[in-house]
């Protein structure tokens, strides 16, 4: 059967199934005087890679990377408030007379302070999400 | 589709110097073909244009991987490729069929690259079957010469 085949393959009649059949073969026959033919055969019948497979995964929608929206958007949402700050600073007043404050009222002036930062980051992020 | 496919994989592999590589380039050029379907389906030969665009992304790859030198031309690759190990098979083949002289390459290309019957190949090459046979013979045998110790 392996002379048969063989004698085929050199005189370029095999088909491509017979090629993998007589490789099968001479790989399990593993007989010295054919080690060459066995390599020739393994480098013409290498296995091209699934191309159904590659098309289906280029083809497939893309996962949207949440966390980087995220962090862009918050990037430019300081952005915009840095912007805000700028253009929208108070006219400078004279200084005001240096008043004690009391340790809850620096609290809640911080706590406000942030709310108000928190709100502008929130609208931003919220019109990128509707871009 | 898998015609295209090994067109695209041998224009890649003439480029790269790994299987893996070439691979990497056909699936890279298959995602940008498909978000630029309506060019390929504007080409005048389609097949062409993706074994194109794999060579491209080959050529991405590789510039990648030697960011610090020029890359002018292929054959500057080819200069300076390190034998091809023979579990890259394909890459092999190709390297070993190419080096042919005509008509053997033609024919052996069709035949074991681009995966043609003996009859689209005789269509192709305007041979006749037994011409096929005979080319392919001795092909094949002048092949096995590289594979003898």
């Amino acid at each position: 059967m392996i002379d048969e085949l063989l004698t085929k393959f050199y005189n370029g009649e095999t088909s491509p199934a017979e090629e993998r059949q007589l490789l099968r073969l001479l790989e399990e026959n593993q007989s010295a005087e054919h080690q060459a033919d066995i390599r020739l055969l393994r480098t013409l019948c290498a296995e091209m890679p699934d191309f159904q497979a590659m098309a289906a995964k280029a083809s497939a929608p893309r996962r949207v990377n949440w966390l980087r929206r995220l962090s862009v958007a918050a990037a430019v949402a300081i952005l915009f408030a840095a912007a805000g700050t700028f253009f929208f600073r108070p006219v400078p007043q004279p200084a005001p007379v240096a008043e004690e404050i009391t340790i809850d009222q620096a609290r809640e002036t911080t706590i406000m302070a942030l709310t108000a930062y928190n709100d502008a980051i929130t609208r931003s992020l919220d019109k990128l999400n509707n871009l | 589709m898998i015609r295209a496919g090994r067109q695209m994989m041998i224009a890649a592999l003439r480029v790269t110097e790994s299987e893996a590589d070439a691979a990497d380039a056909v699936q890279e050029a298959m995602i940008r073909l498909w978000q630029k379907s309506a060019d390929l389906a504007k080409a005048e030969n389609p097949v062409a244009y993706a074994a194109t665009a794999a060579r491209r992304c080959a050529l991405d790859i590789v510039r990648s991987r030697h960011a610090a030198e020029p890359i002018d031309d292929v054959r500057w690759l080819s200069d300076r490729r390190d034998p091809i190990e023979e579990r890259d098979s394909l890459k092999l083949a190709l390297k070993l069929i190419e080096a042919l002289p005509s008509p053997a390459r033609e024919v052996m290309t069709l035949r074991h690259l681009e995966g043609l019957e003996i009859s689209e190949i005789q269509e192709k090459l305007n041979l006749s079957a037994a011409n096929v046979r005979v080319i392919l013979s001795r092909g094949r045998s002048a092949l096995r010469k590289h594979f003898e110790i």
